[in-house]
């Protein structure tokens, strides 16, 4: 479905900012660690 | 012609479907088969990864971390799980729902024991609510105000991948020189753990789907983002009310009313229809009412 102008942009940024945010979440959360924290718990029985 | 093309990728992809997922869903994640030897589940460095779908990290064979499991272990620490939020977020936004059609081996069970002949029955819509309130309720809020895993407790896959193979197995600890499952912790819990699997295998005999579409917490965060994510369904063409989709979709979606439903899980079998199209783009959005769709090409 083709998209009016006004809603164009406001597609645009609304969807790239989403994925930017979770790329930015992913990387934070590597960089703080919790890699180790996801391996010890799923290294348990 | 274009669309002729399209439309045999889409056929030669609905036949691929079921061994993908086999593969790259059920046989590749759980193949640490070195456990036979090792009598250890495997922690190496492939552990602190998650895979995409619902895959008990429990199950002897297991390679990565399963999404809710972790989900559950952070909402019991009271820390938020940034990377797995970031890493579940992105493949919602990208392929919204394909997961659980493409990659989850428990949804592939599901469709190979419901083409078991029996009587069908279809699911009734206000169930579908119930996978928000175990995402909501089994996976975060109980986690956090108890300490304990809720959703694991009940989780018919993890039974069926860790519970029962554990079980039956029982191998020594070489750690701590015990059975991994000791008999005292066979109790009213485990039971009830095998009651619910049992519920769910008549169910999935005789309904398509039940689990994903009325008790998966990881179909709950994905469906999300079927409205929003880069791939998406889109219906071209004038719909003559055939109900091709309804019959062959396995969540029984009228995909000429909702292409992008959040139950759709993007298995793309109502391709089969000559006007339902896979579209790509950052500046779309979901139709609410697409023009819909003509009969199959005979």
């Amino acid at each position: 479905m083709k998209l009016p102008q006004e809603k164009f942009w406001h597609t645009l940024t609304f969807k790239t900012g989403l994925i930017i945010l979770f790329l930015a979440c992913l990387v934070a959360g590597v960089l703080a660690g919790e890699l180790t924290l996801i391996r010890i718990e799923s290294a348990t029985l | 012609m274009e669309r002729q093309e399209s439309k045999k990728t889409y056929a030669i992809l609905r036949k691929v479907r079921s061994p993908i997922v086999a593969f790259f869903g059920l046989l590749l994640p759980n193949s640490y088969y070195p456990v036979v030897a090792s009598k250890e589940i495997y922690d190496g460095p492939l552990k602190q990864a998650c895979f995409p779908g619902l895959n008990c990290h429990a199950c002897p064979t297991a390679f990565t971390a399963c999404p809710i499991g972790i989900l559950q272990h952070f909402s019991a620490l009271g820390k938020i799980p940034f990377a797995l939020i970031g890493f579940l977020g992105t493949i919602g936004m990208v392929f919204g729902r394909s997961v659980c059609g493409w990659l989850c081996p428990f949804g592939w069970i599901q469709d190979q024991t419901y083409r078991i002949k029996s009587r069908k029955y279809n699911i009734p819509s206000f169930l579908k609510y119930g996978k928000y309130v175990s995402l909501v309720v089994l996976a975060l809020l109980l986690p956090f105000l108890t300490q304990d895993h809720w959703f694991s407790r009940i989780c018919p896959w993890g039974t069926l991948s860790a519970g029962v193979p554990w079980m039956i197995w029982n191998q020594i600890n070489p750690v701590f020189a015990l059975p991994v499952i000791e008999p005292d912790m066979v109790g009213w819990l485990y039971v009830m753990k095998i009651a619910i699997l049992a519920l769910f295998l008549v169910f999935f005999v005789v309904t398509s789907r039940p689990f994903c579409r009325t008790l998966c917490p990881l179909g709950a965060i994905y469906s999300y983002f079927n409205r929003f994510s880069l791939m998406r369904l889109e219906v071209e063409g004038t719909c003559v009310d055939c109900n091709l989709c309804v019959e062959v979709c396995p969540v029984q979606i009228r995909v000429s009313d909702d292409p992008n439903s959040p139950d759709c899980i993007r298995c793309l079998e109502c391709t089969v229809c000559k006007n339902v199209h896979v579209r790509w783009g950052v500046t779309h959005v979901a139709s609410a009412r697409p023009v819909a769709a003509t009969p199959p090409e005979s």
